[in-house]
C-alpha cells in the first residue's frame, strides 16, 4: 500500500492530473506486485463505477444547470438578490452570498456554482471598491452551498456508493446550506461595516415585479426537484430529467433568451462535464478494485476502533481525516475511495447514514476553497486575475466558518435530520 | 493544413454524436415518464438503454473534458522550474498518462471480447416490439464496452498529440505556460 501512496503523491506533485494519477499509481502497483494479470478488472471496475442508473441524475442536472445558466438566469438571479438585501452597507457582498445560495438549486456542482456567480460578481464587487481577493473569496466560500442544496452531484454519489435515499440525502443538505448562508452574510456585514463598504444604488421599483417573475421559476426547481422524488411521483433520475426539461421550457419560453445554437452548446458542455466526471469516478474506482483486493477498508476501520469506541472521538478523527485527504482529493474522487472504507466504520458509530452524507461532503467541499488542490479558489483566482496565495488567505476566516457549520452537522444530528423526518409523515 | 481540416471534421463529427446522445438520454426518459403516468405502461428498455448511452457519451467525451482541464492537476513544480525542466517534466508526465490510457484501452478491449458476448436485452426488447418473433439478433454487449476502449484510445491519442507540442516547444524557445492554452486555465 505504501508503493500505491508514494507513486501516487509523485505522479501528483510532477504535474500529472489527479485523476490519471490515481489511475497511474494502481498500475503501478500491480506491476511492483507482480499482479499485472489484474489488469482485466480495471476496465470491468471503470465501467461498473459510471453504469448506474441513479448516475443518470448527474447529466440531467449538470443539463438543466447549463441551460439556465445559457439562459442567461445568473444575471437574473444576481439582479433578484440584489433587489431583495442589496441596500445595505456591503450589500454586493451579501447579494454574492444570497445569489450563491440560489443558484444552488440550478447547479449541483461548486466548481460550476463558482465559475457562474464568480464571473458576474467578482468583477462587480471590484468595480464598487470591494478588494478584489475578498470578492473572490466569498464567492469560493459561496460556491459549497451548490453542493448542500438540491440538486448536488457529490450527494447522489455518496448515494449511489451507499444506498442512502437520494431524497433524504437531498432534504438534509438544506438546513446547513442556510445555516452557512446566514453565517456568511454575517460575516459580509461585519466586515463592511469595518472597512466601510459602499451601499449600492436600489433597484428600480419598475423592475422589481419583472424581476420577480424572472426569477422565481429557478427558485422553484429545487422544491420541484425534492418535492417531486419525496412524494413518490418521480425516481431521483425521472426527477432530474424533468429537472432539465422545466429548464428548457423556461429559456425557450419564459426568457426567451435560448437559442437553437446555445442549447447545442448547452448539450455539448454537459456531455463534456459529464464526462470529467465519469472519467474521476473511473479512476478512482481502480484505486477502489486495489483497496479491496488488500482489504484496506477493513483494516483502516479496525485500526479506528483499537484506537477509539467512542463515538464522538471516531467521529472528530474522521472530520480530521476527510479534510485532511479534500486537500489533496477531488471531493468525487475522494467518495468514491473512502466511501467503501466509511462504510465500514458508520454502523459502528451509531451515526444516522443521512447525517454521514451530509458530513461527508462538507468535509471533501471544504478541501475544493483550500490549496493545494482547490478548484473552487483555481476557478475565483482566475477570473479575479489574483495570485491564488492572496485568494487563500482571504478564504480562511471563511474556512473557519465552514468549520462551525461542519462542526454543527457532525454533533448536532437536528441540523440535517429534522427536515428529512418533518417531511416524512406527510408523504402519502 | 490538411490535418487541421481532418482535426476539425473529427471534432465537429464527436461534437455531433455527444449532442445526439444527450438528445437521446432526455427524449428517452421523458418518454419513459409520459409513458409510465399518462399511459400506464412502463418502456422496459428505457432505463438500461438510457445506461448505455451515458457509458458512450462519458468516455467518448473524457478527451474534451482532458482538454478544458476539467480534471485538476497540480502545477507547483512545474512553475517553479526553468523551461527545460517545466517541459521535460509535461513530456513525461504525459508519456506515462498516454501509456496508462493505451493500456486501459487494449485491456478494455480485451474485457469488453470477454464479457460481451451476450446480446443487449433493451435492443433485443426493442426488435422484438418491432419485428415479433422473427427479430433479428440484437447487438451484443461488447459494444456497449468497446466505449471504454474508444474513449481511451481517442485520449491517448491526444495525449501523444500534447507530447509531441511540447517538444516543439523544446526546440523553439518556447515556454510550457506559452503552449498550454487558457481554455485550460484550471490545469494551470
Amino acid at each position: 500500500m505504501t508503493i500505491y501512496v508514494l507513486a501516487f503523491l509523485g505522479f501528483m506533485v510532477i504535474g500529472i492530473p489527479i485523476a490519471f494519477s490515481l489511475g497511474l499509481a494502481s498500475v503501478a502497483y500491480l506491476i511492483v506486485n507482480d499482479q499485472f494479470h489484474l489488469m482485466i478488472g480495471f476496465p470491468q471496475k471503470m465501467i461498473a463505477g459510471i453504469d448506474n442508473f441513479v448516475l443518470l441524475t448527474i447529466p440531467f442536472f449538470i443539463l438543466a444547470g447549463n441551460l439556465m445558466n445559457s439562459a442567461d438566469l445568473t444575471r437574473q438571479i444576481v439582479r433578484f438578490a440584489q433587489m431583495l438585501v442589496g441596500r445595505v452597507r456591503g450589500g454586493l457582498a451579501v447579494v454574492n452570498v444570497v445569489a450563491s445560495m440560489m443558484f444552488s438549486g440550478v447547479s449541483g456542482a461548486a466548481t460550476a456554482e463558482a465559475s457562474a456567480i464568480g464571473s458576474i460578481m467578482i468583477p462587480a464587487m471590484r468595480r464598487d471598491g470591494y478588494k478584489p481577493e475578498y470578492a473572490a473569496a466569498l464567492t469560493a466560500a459561496g460556491s459549497i452551498l451548490g453542493p448542500l442544496v438540491p440538486p448536488s452531484l457529490a450527494l447522489i454519489l455518496y448515494g449511489v456508493l451507499t444506498g442512502t435515499s437520494i431524497g433524504d440525502l437531498f432534504l438534509a443538505g438544506i438546513a446547513p446550506a442556510f445555516l452557512l448562508c446566514g453565517l456568511l452574510i454575517c460575516y459580509a456585514l461585519i466586515k463592511a461595516r469595518r472597512e466601510d463598504h459602499p451601499v449600492p444604488e436600489p433597484v428600480p421599483a419598475n423592475e422589481r415585479l419583472g424581476l420577480t417573475i424572472k426569477a422565481l421559476p429557478a427558485l422553484l426547481l429545487p422544491v420541484i426537484i425534492v418535492g417531486g422524488i419525496r412524494s413518490g411521483v418521480f425516481t431521483p433520475t425521472e426527477a432530474a430529467a424533468v429537472a432539465a426539461v422545466y429548464a428548457l421550457f423556461i429559456g425557450v419560453f419564459l426568457y426567451r433568451t435560448l437559442s437553437l445554437a446555445k442549447i447545442g452548446a448547452a448539450f455539448y458542455e454537459t456531455a463534456t462535464m459529464t464526462a470529467g466526471v465519469m472519467l474521476i469516478v473511473a479512476m478512482a474506482s481502480m484505486t477502489s478494485f486495489i483497496l479491496g483486493i488488500e482489504n484496506i477498508p477493513q483494516a483502516i476501520a479496525a485500526g479506528l476502533l483499537d484506537f477509539s469506541t467512542e463515538p464522538w472521538v471516531l467521529i472528530l478523527l474522521l472530520n480530521v481525516v476527510l479534510l485532511f485527504l479534500g486537500l489533496f482529493l477531488e471531493p468525487l474522487a475522494a467518495l468514491v475511495l473512502v466511501m467503501p472504507i466509511l462504510n465500514q466504520i458508520s454502523p459502528l458509530i451509531g451515526i444516522d447514514p443521512v447525517q454521514f452524507g451530509v458530513m461527508v461532503v462538507l468535509n471533501l467541499m471544504i478541501g475544493m476553497i483550500t490549496p493545494p488542490v482547490g478548484l473552487c479558489l483555481f476557478i475565483v483566482a482566475a477570473i479575479g486575475k489574483l495570485r491564488l496565495e492572496r485568494v487563500a488567505l482571504a478564504v480562511l476566516p471563511m474556512i473557519g466558518i465552514c468549520m462551525i457549520v461542519l462542526a454543527l452537522v457532525a454533533f448536532v444530528p437536528a441540523v440535517t435530520l429534522t427536515l428529512p423526518s418533518l417531511l416524512s409523515g406527510s408523504t402519502p | 493544413m490538411s490535418h487541421t481540416a481532418v482535426n476539425r471534421a473529427l471534432r465537429t463529427g464527436l461534437r455531433a454524436v455527444l449532442i445526439a446522445l444527450m438528445v437521446g438520454l432526455i427524449t428517452v426518459m421523458s418518454t419513459q415518464i409520459v409513458m409510465r403516468y399518462g399511459l400506464n405502461s412502463s418502456l422496459l428498455w428505457s432505463e438500461e438503454l438510457c445506461r448505455y448511452m451515458l457509458i458512450w457519451a462519458a468516455f467518448l467525451a473524457m478527451i474534451f473534458a482532458y482538454e478544458r482541464g476539467e480534471i485538476a492537476a497540480l502545477s507547483i513544480l512545474a512553475n517553479a522550474l526553468p523551461r527545460k525542466g517545466a517541459l521535460g517534466l509535461a513530456i513525461f508526465g504525459g508519456v506515462l498518462s498516454a501509456l496508462m490510457c493505451f493500456m486501459l484501452a487494449w485491456y478494455g478491449y480485451r474485457f469488453a471480447s470477454l464479457a460481451g458476448g451476450q446480446p443487449i436485452p433493451a435492443i433485443s426488447f426493442i426488435y422484438g416490439d418491432i419485428f415479433g418473433a422473427d427479430a433479428p439478433e440484437a447487438p451484443k454487449v461488447f459494444w456497449v464496452y468497446a466505449a471504454l476502449p474508444f474513449g481511451m484510445a481517442l485520449l491517448g491519442l491526444r495525449i501523444v498529440f500534447d507530447i509531441w507540442l511540447y517538444l516543439k516547444a523544446w526546440t523553439s524557445g518556447r515556454t510550457l505556460a506559452d503552449i498550454v492554452s487558457p481554455e485550460r486555465g484550471l490545469s494551470q
